[in-house]
């Protein structure tokens, strides 16, 4: 079966708002792995699959609706404590979230669902019915009452349920789930005595019998949703009642609960109940809108929900029946404008609410990321003419200022609306965080290792784009500190570390850049294989890499198809990871760095840019053109003398404060003809890695804020990130620093040879 | 997109669609031969700019220009058909056309006319028509006086240009 027939857009939000819950869901069961009673984690789970499986029998999404029911079953036996999540039941949570996601992603390509395992579904079913699985008593849904159904409990009217066969299939999920949410609502009715806790039992009220209502609608069972109505809009605004009215309210409320215990009984009997409930709905709306009730009406002191339910004439037999018709249409006149301004209430309240977050496209944020780009540029040419036109017209002193404030109230406008607008496309970095503990599970699992995931600061907010391609590398990174850093208890035990491994993974922010650790306490890095492994692969010569510093032999791990592991398990070791790890974060303008500490562990550190669009740079001229340089990668400008500048070898080299960098002329690096060159007095030394070298230039422009603009249409082309318009209108080129000092590294090892 | 780069087809089909379609045309003026693109293809026509050279770009790559915010490469068509460069003159132009989604301008000697034909005079383009690869000619236009060379578009910027950008970002 597939959501023929509906609306696209209603698939689509289904889409997106259930798949943010099935990503918070696959964290939260980890979680609870290490705290499977946590009562709040567990709700929250329920409460989740609970909003999936609602939108989904909506939809008519059989397949996704069984598995997340039988998945919500075992969750409220959890719930209700009736049972405790073991390894072999969060075995089968995990399962039925990756179907789920599965189901997702046919829905999303319009393909029919995959039906669950019936085993999954058993077993959940079995976990949550406190029983062991395949001892299912083979109990078929009540026969469906034939002909002349007998009287319904309390005197009902019954009349046997009759659906079309689509809807049918999915009535026997009806009853449980009036039933959990009852359970939900009788809390609350004990909650609502105590004034403390109104508020907040008022709340869980409302938000359950919201559910109630809405998968109620959905089968059009009209005696049913009389009573989920009324107890949904009673709940809505119960909170403002004072004492008296609760009293009057929680006798009520306990009545439409009976009813609805009452009403799920005849569901799966497959027998719909009707009660003259009239009064009872009208009174409680009465008293919840804050209308005192006639003292005819008011409940006795102590009334129980049975008692309720007499008084309001919903049980026959009791004794005000005679003068209730006048008494309605009193009270009916009342309700309508009582229920006037409520709902009006109702609406305002619930709009503050939406207007807190609203979902947009992301194009359309990209689109506007694009334009205050080209607002950006604009701007730094206004200013550039501003300063032409103050130094044109030194005559006309007020017409110069007026121009300079003028553009500098725009420069200030649009900065402010640059941070407002990359704001709104920034994210947590627990977005992608929150895939990782369910990976170290599975990856301790299948390597039988004990590990102990940390997430530190997983509220570092960078753009949407950089989370994006930030997921990938950090993967790799994990799963090679799972495989390969952390060793085996056993091996940990031999050297007196404790048996569970700890990987850190640890967000933090520095200023304009965001710095993540992946950090182990395994084994650490085995220098000597390294460099073997180095030189075998002609990446350098035994002699260079013995003078190698250690960190600069551990850089070699991010060269292609570099592993150090004989044996290529499933998990990493193919050897194509970390040479992909180092490229995705230079796409993003990114530096990774590895240190690590023999015995003690490995540390990734990656430091990434907020964002990708736009950037401070430092300009320079080279010959007749002006590149633009990232100002993260200028550590110093200067204008050597003579003797700073000698040769090693055949290189050039640059000497200062005691450093000697290599030196490389813009006019090599970017094959200027020898009929272009001129002089290049100035030399801009640049960083990356914490590899330094010096650029030398014709001339130092000045800083200015760039928009990176894509280079691709091109081709092939030197060592360049992007380009850039100037505020003249013109185009710069911007230098990929590391680029520029890996083709310079390039001239003297090996490396260069093997990449081109 | 691929409807304004249709060169090909309408000349290729002209047969059976008979005498009455018509091209309209771009025509320009490239080492003294004249040449045809469709008018479809062709955003806009500028005057020569200063362009930014790329290093280690491919050589036909003359440089690039920002177009309203937008970097494109621009190419020289002399250098793409294997000719020697000529001196620029307040002639040249820069024709802009979109290929497969890229675009892309292109330097031309001059630019002359906009041109409405009957599709049915154009032919095949024969072996030897010119001094240029066969490869990049979707046709040839017999006018009452002279002969237009209809260009393949996504030939011309796609066989080699886009093949290198692939390698390049593989490379990259």
């Amino acid at each position: 079966m597939s959501a023929g027939g509906f609306d696209p857009q209603i698939i689509q939000d289904f889409l997106t708002e259930c798949g943010e819950l099935l990503e918070g869901l696959e964290g939260d069961l980890v979680s609870l792995e290490s705290s499977p009673t946590d009562p709040d984690l567990l709700n929250q789970i329920f409460r989740a699959l609970h909003t999936v499986k609602g939108s989904a029998s909506f939809l008519a999404l059989t397949n996704l609706v069984a598995i997340a029911h039988a998945a919500e079953t075992a969750l409220n036996a959890a719930r209700t404590g009736r049972a405790v999540v073991d390894r072999p039941c969060m075995n089968m949570l995990l399962q039925t979230v990756d179907l789920l996601a599965r189901q997702f992603q046919q829905l999303s390509a319009g393909e029919d669902l995959e039906a669950p395992d019936p085993a999954l579904v058993e077993g959940l079913t079995a976990f949550g019915e406190g029983r062991e699985a395949g001892a299912a008593d083979t109990e078929t849904p009540a026969q469906v009452a034939s002909g002349a159904a007998p009287d319904g409990p309390l005197g009902a009217q019954t009349t046997p349920i009759d659906l079309p066969a689509d809807k049918m299939a999915l009535v026997e999920f009806l009853a449980p789930d009036i039933r959990q949410t009852l359970d939900t609502i009788n809390d609350s009715l004990v909650a609502l005595a105590n004034p403390d806790s109104r508020r907040e039992a008022g709340e869980a009220l409302a938000a359950a019998s919201d559910d109630l209502v809405r998968s109620v609608d959905f089968f059009e069972f009209e005696p049913v949703t009389r009573l989920s109505t009324a107890l949904r809009d009673a709940a809505s605004n119960i909170e403002d009642a004072d004492e008296e009215a609760i009293s009057q309210i929680r006798p009520r409320l306990a009545a439409l609960s009976l009813l609805l215990t009452l009403q799920a009984d005849g569901i799966e009997q497959a027998t719909l109940y009707d009660w003259p409930a009239d009064a009872l709905i009208e009174r409680l709306a009465l008293v919840c809108a804050g209308k005192p009730l006639d003292e005819a009406h008011s409940l006795p002191a102590d009334t129980d929900a049975e008692g309720a339910l007499a008084f309001d004439g919903v049980v026959s037999g009791q004794p005000e029946q005679a003068d209730a018709p006048e008494l309605k249409l009193a009270d009916a006149a009342k309700v309508e404008t009582a229920q006037g301004e409520d709902t009006g209430a109702k609406r305002s309240g619930a709009k503050q609410v939406i207007e807190q977050t609203i979902r947009v496209e992301v194009g359309r944020l990209e689109s506007l990321m694009n334009l205050v780009g080209e607002l950006v540029l604009q701007k730094n040419r206004v200013a550039a003419l501003a300063r032409r036109v103050g130094a044109a017209q030194k005559d006309d002193t007020d017409l110069c200022e007026q121009i300079n404030a003028s553009a500098e109230d725009l420069d200030r406008v649009t900065g402010d609306l640059q941070l407002a607008v990359m704001r709104t496309r920034m994210q947590p970095l627990d977005k992608i965080f929150g895939r990782y503990p369910r990976l170290i599970r599975d990856l301790a699992d299948k390597t039988g290792k004990k590990i102990n995931l940390k997430i530190v600061g997983g509220d570092t907010e960078v753009d949407k784009s950089v989370i994006e391609a930030l997921g990938d590398p950090l993967v790799h990174l994990m799963r090679n500190s799972a495989d390969h850093g952390l060793e085996t208890p056993e091996q940990r035990g031999a050297t007196a570390k404790s048996p569970e491994g700890t990987i850190v993974l640890e967000a933090s922010n520095q200023g304009s850049h965001v710095r993540i650790l992946v950090r182990d306490d395994g084994r650490g890095l085995d220098r000597a294989r390294i460099a073997s492994k180095a030189v075998e692969r002609g990446l350098a010569t035994r002699e260079e890499v013995d003078a190698l510093p250690d960190r600069d032999v551990f850089r070699f791990i991010f060269e292609a198809g570099f592993s150090t592991v004989e044996q290529v398990s499933d998990l990493s070791g193919r050897g194509v990871g970390m040479d992909v790890v180092r490229t995705n974060i230079g796409k993003l303008n990114g530096t990774i760095d590895v240190s690590s500490t023999p015995g003690h562990g490995t540390t990734f550190t990656i430091s990434i840019p907020l964002t990708v669009a736009i950037m401070q740079a430092m300009m320079v001229r080279v010959a007749d053109e002006i590149y633009a340089i990232p100002l993260d990668n200028v550590v110093e400008i200067l204008r050597p003398s003579d003797e700073m500048i000698y040769s090693i070898g055949d290189s050039p080299v640059l000497k200062t404060r005691g450093s000697v960098l290599p030196l490389i002329s813009a006019f090599d690096a970017f094959e200027y003809p020898p009929e272009r060159r001129t002089e290049t007095p100035f030399v801009v030394i640049l960083s990356v890695n914490e590899r330094q070298i010096g650029l030398r230039v014709s001339e130092l422009i000045g800083q200015q804020e760039i928009v990176i603009k894509p280079l691709e249409a091109v081709g092939r082309a030197g060592p360049l990130s992007g380009a850039t318009v100037r505020d003249d209108g013109g185009v710069s080129l911007i230098i990929d620093a590391s680029g520029l000092i890996r083709a310079a590294e390039g001239r003297k090892t090996p490396e260069l040879q093997r990449a081109a | 997109m691929n409807e304004n780069l249709s060169i090909t087809d309408k000349s290729g089909t002209q047969g059976e669609h008979g005498g009455d379609d018509q091209l309209q045309l771009v025509t320009f003026e490239v080492a003294g031969e004249e040449f045809a693109v469709d008018i479809l293809a062709v955003q806009e026509i500028n005057r020569m700019m200063a362009l930014t050279r790329v290093p280690q770009s491919p050589p036909e790559v003359e440089g690039v220009i920002n177009l309203r915010g937008k970097i494109i490469p621009v190419l020289d068509l002399r250098k793409r058909f294997g000719l020697d460069a000529s001196e620029r003159t307040e002639h040249n132009r820069i024709v802009v056309v979109e290929v497969h989604g890229r675009v892309i301008g292109f330097i031309v000697d001059r630019v002359h006319e906009v041109l409405r034909i009957p599709s049915s005079i154009v032919e095949p383009a024969p072996q030897m028509v010119c001094s240029i690869n066969s490869e990049f000619i979707a046709g040839v236009g017999k006018l009452e006086d002279r002969l237009l060379i209809l260009l393949d578009l996504s030939r011309l910027f796609d066989a080699r240009t886009v093949d290198e950008t692939q390698t390049a970002s593989v490379a990259a």
